[in-house]
């Protein structure tokens, strides 16, 4: 029998262990200097061009939401700006308009709707409503994230809903790397923009939008079959009484003579048009030239 | 257990030897997660976190009173929406326990509760009813 101080003293054993953990840690080493020299040669970290898609994706749907925002805004907005101006687009009424000063500040624009014995109402409400959508959606588009011009919309307005279908989609470029957003976003951008081609390493969004909101255009055309019944009626009674009996629910008629003038201006109140950001009633402003007509 | 025998000093040397060998692996993997890339754990962070990001984005869609929540930057004395509706649309999403931050041009506009270090974040840019575009950024913690 052996003692264990004697074990101790018999080195066959610990020579063998000793060398085993030697060779393992050597091992170890190695493997961990071949793993280092390797870290230049990826370009890419694990999982950055999985980043890259997700971020294209969340930019692309940001985009959207400023889109589907600034085109709710434009459209409340258009629906005031066009009964502003009398279902007209600015400077451009066939018989002209009166600005006269209803308070000691406040100047408002009536365009004519009968002037001479001529009627000149608005041809096309829609296309005006359009004209100032487009131009309130251009100036939010402008302050975007990508560059989209107003007229790569194509609307389609109803009653209750206002849709714009975007004609060409939004290029978002998938930046991997540093170097590429660089790239990217000094030349490719630039690329993208010109020639418009979807293709590898872009994701593709159209920022088409829907907007549930009562603009109601057909007021205007309700609204100029109750000027035709005031101007036969104006031939017979009194401006009052014919104004009184014109207006309706949907249209609430208020009007001034402009002092001096045989000019009135007329503010129709659209009483079933609201717009929720401006606590604001809407009128639709016009002006009618009716001489010799009796007011009382 | 006495060590009697020759062939409990190779047992117990090849105990030792195993110990160490644990040890060193151990050491190598440590310092190989922090030297060497793929620091996967980072990178699962940052693409769990750009995922719910977007989820937060979605967030400012939630109807409001016939409006929804990305109107709170129009001011709630024009939308009506506040920061409770903010608020509730959150803690519908991430639970009632959850914290956030909501920053319109590096200004705190609404939050709730303290913000922890593993937050989830995300910036983007939205328009006014007056027709001014902003910085929003929005953060929660859980």
């Amino acid at each position: 029998m052996i003692g264990f101080a004697g074990l101790l003293r018999n080195k066959k054993g610990a020579d063998y262990s000793a060398f085993l953990v030697i060779i393992v840690f050597i091992s170890v080493i190695y493997l961990f200097i071949q793993l280092y020299s390797k870290v230049g040669v990826f370009e890419l970290r694990v999982g950055d061009q999985e980043l890259a898609l997700i971020s294209a994706y969340e930019s692309g749907d940001s985009f959207l939401l400023f889109v589907d925002q600034g085109a709710k805004y434009s459209v409340y907005q258009a629906v005031s700006d066009i009964a502003r101006t009398g279902g007209f687009v600015f400077e451009s009424e066939p018989c002209g308009s009166v600005e006269p000063a209803i308070s000691q500040r406040i100047l408002f624009r009536y365009p004519f709707w009968f002037k001479d014995g001529k009627k000149c109402y608005p041809a096309s409400v829609y296309d005006s409503f359009e004209h100032y959508l487009a131009k309130n959606l251009g100036s939010f588009l402008e302050k975007g994230t990508y560059s989209v011009s107003s007229d790569n919309f194509e609307f389609t307005v109803a009653d209750d809903k206002i849709i714009g279908v975007a004609l060409r989609p939004v290029l978002v470029p998938v930046m991997v790397s540093p170097e590429k957003k660089l790239f990217y976003g000094e030349v490719m951008s630039k690329v993208l923009r010109e020639f418009g081609v979807p293709g590898l390493g872009v994701h593709v969004v159209r920022p088409s939008f829907s907007v549930d909101a009562n603009a109601r255009i057909s007021d205007y055309d309700i609204l100029k079959s109750q000027v035709d019944v005031l101007l036969d009626c104006v031939k017979t009674g009194s401006l009052d009484a014919c104004v009184k009996s014109s207006g309706s629910d949907e249209l609430k008629w208020f009007y001034q003579q402009i002092p001096g003038t045989t000019s009135f201006v007329f503010d129709v109140k659209q009483a079933k048009v609201s717009n929720p950001f401006s606590k604001n009633s809407v009128y639709i402003r016009f002006a009618l030239d009716l001489p010799g007509v009796r007011v009382q | 257990m006495a060590i009697r025998t020759k062939g409990d000093m190779w047992a117990l040397n090849a105990l030792v030897a195993v110990g160490l060998i644990a040890v060193f692996l151990f050491g190598f993997f440590m310092v190989a997660s922090v030297v060497l890339p793929g620091d996967i754990a980072e990178i699962k962070a940052s693409v769990v976190g750009s995922s719910y990001g977007s989820q937060l984005l979605n967030i400012f869609r939630v109807p409001v009173r016939g409006m929804n929540i990305a109107d709170i930057v129009s001011g709630s004395s024009v939308s009506g929406v506040s920061c409770p509706d903010v608020s509730d649309a959150l803690r519908f999403v991430y639970g009632p326990d959850m914290s956030y931050s909501l920053t319109v041009d590096q200004a705190v506009l609404c939050s709730g509760g303290s913000l922890k270090k593993s937050v989830l974040k995300s910036e983007f840019v939205l328009p006014s009813y007056d027709g001014s575009v902003h910085n929003v950024s929005v953060e929660v913690s859980k």
